[in-house]
């Protein structure tokens, strides 16, 4: 039986990309674990309102946008980075906290800054946000992941279950400024 | 033969000795006034035409505005802080309030990014980000960029002098009320220590923030500033 070559091909397709999308959820798995590690245990936190955590859950979407292959280093300093951005939900979705985190990688360990924070809610349908820290073209820059991140699918993590990751985290408030450990930026 | 403040003179002692004197005459004579005539040099005509009075005490050069535009405070210059103020607040006005008002608002942003520069140099950007150290061609080239400018000039300036309006705070936003309520960062209230406005920006109001330094900050470690070309504090 001669079996057509769309068929041939799409299976093909499928066996070269099945171990690569398996990758990836292992790697989103990962990165969410690291998210949710972060923000509940570092230094500075837990960095969700304990309003929107009441019960013992976190809702949340995130977005994840890596750097850039050749970025120019006069151009936004977002564009050299590994930016995570998420917002975590109250159990309605109409109001949430927003983090921006930094991710980087310092000798074999992950390293991951909170590195600004804001604040989601809905007034007569519009998103109202505000940031902690930047003017105009860093709030705009924020809004459009907000936006994105309003339609994103909110997953749920319970908190006791909330491991620790081994990763290593610091915020805008309890920055790890050790040179030594500190990858060094080359821009 | 010695030259001392353009005469000559053999012994140079002697010479040194003289000009002194005749310095610290012109100055007396600069503080208290000409020396009046005795009414025996009048009665003998020895008394001549008044002498012109001395001139003004020379005020230094001042320098041109421009001049410390690639002066380093860190890692940035100072036109870096200019171009970040001014994607920070592009298209925002006055408003309501005054222009000075808004260039106040302006001048304490710079000194935000001064101070955080000064204070995370390369890491400033993980924990006090802000816009791009670049503008575009059309924003360079307008008047809301020459006023940030020169609030970046002013602010640059000011800290030369050990002058710093807010204090060494580095955390600034824009509120779209005028609410001056702290706000939850983690298990921390940071509070409002300035605001500025209210301002305009399209059809919204907005409020420039200068925000408290959260309780815990960690001094850098290592040296930074060790570059010749860069005029650290």
């Amino acid at each position: 039986m001669l079996v057509p070559k769309q068929v041939v091909f799409l299976i093909l397709f499928a066996g070269l990309w099945t171990p690569r999308l398996a990758v990836a959820q292992a790697s989103d798995q990962k990165l969410t674990d690291m998210m949710l590690d972060c923000t509940m245990h570092e230094t500075g936190g837990p960095w969700v309102d304990a309003g929107l955590r009441s019960d013992g859950l976190l809702r949340f979407s995130y977005l994840h946008e890596l750097p850039k292959a050749k970025p120019d280093p006069e151009d936004d300093h977002f564009q050299s980075a590994d930016n995570l951005y998420a917002a975590f939900w109250n159990p309605s979705n109409t109001k949430a906290n927003f983090l921006h985190f930094t991710l980087r990688k310092t000798t074999g360990r992950n390293w991951l800054t909170i590195s600004n924070v804001g604040w989601i809610s809905f007034s007569k349908g519009k998103i109202d946000f505000e940031i902690f820290q930047g003017g105009v073209w860093t709030y705009d820059h924020y809004r459009v992941r907000v936006k994105k991140l309003v339609r994103a699918p909110v997953q749920t993590a319970s908190i006791p279950g909330i491991k620790h990751t081994g990763a290593l985290c610091d915020s805008l408030t309890h920055p790890v400024l050790n040179e030594q450990t500190r990858p060094s930026e080359k821009k | 033969m010695s030259v001392i403040n353009g005469r000559y003179y053999a012994n140079p002692q002697y010479g040194r000795a003289l000009e002194r004197a005749r310095a610290a005459n012109a100055e007396s004579r600069r503080v208290h006034g000409e020396e009046q005539p005795s009414w025996l040099d009048h009665f003998l005509g020895l008394v001549g035409p008044p002498s012109p009075p001395l001139p003004p005490h020379p005020t230094p050069p001042r320098a041109a505005p421009e001049a410390y535009d690639d002066a380093k405070v860190n890692v940035l210059r100072v036109r870096q802080i200019a171009n970040i103020v001014a994607n920070e607040n592009r298209d925002v006005k006055p408003g309501k309030s005054s222009p000075q008002e808004l260039q106040r608002a302006k001048i304490a942003q710079a000194h935000a990014i001064i101070n955080a520069d000064r204070k995370y140099g390369t890491q400033r950007d993980d924990v006090v980000g802000t816009a791009p150290k670049t503008v575009t061609g059309a924003l360079a080239s307008s008047e809301q960029y020459k006023q940030s400018l020169d609030a970046a000039r002013t602010a640059f300036q000011q800290q030369l002098a050990g002058q710093d309006p807010i204090g060494g705070r580095m955390w600034f936003n824009h509120r779209n009320n005028a609410d001056t309520g702290a706000r939850h960062l983690g298990h921390e209230q940071v509070g409002v220590f300035e605001q500025f406005g209210p301002f305009q920006l399209g059809k919204h109001t907005r409020y420039t923030i200068i925000d408290e330094n959260p309780k815990y900050m960690p001094k850098p470690k290592g040296k930074k500033c060790l570059s010749q070309n860069r005029s650290c504090f």
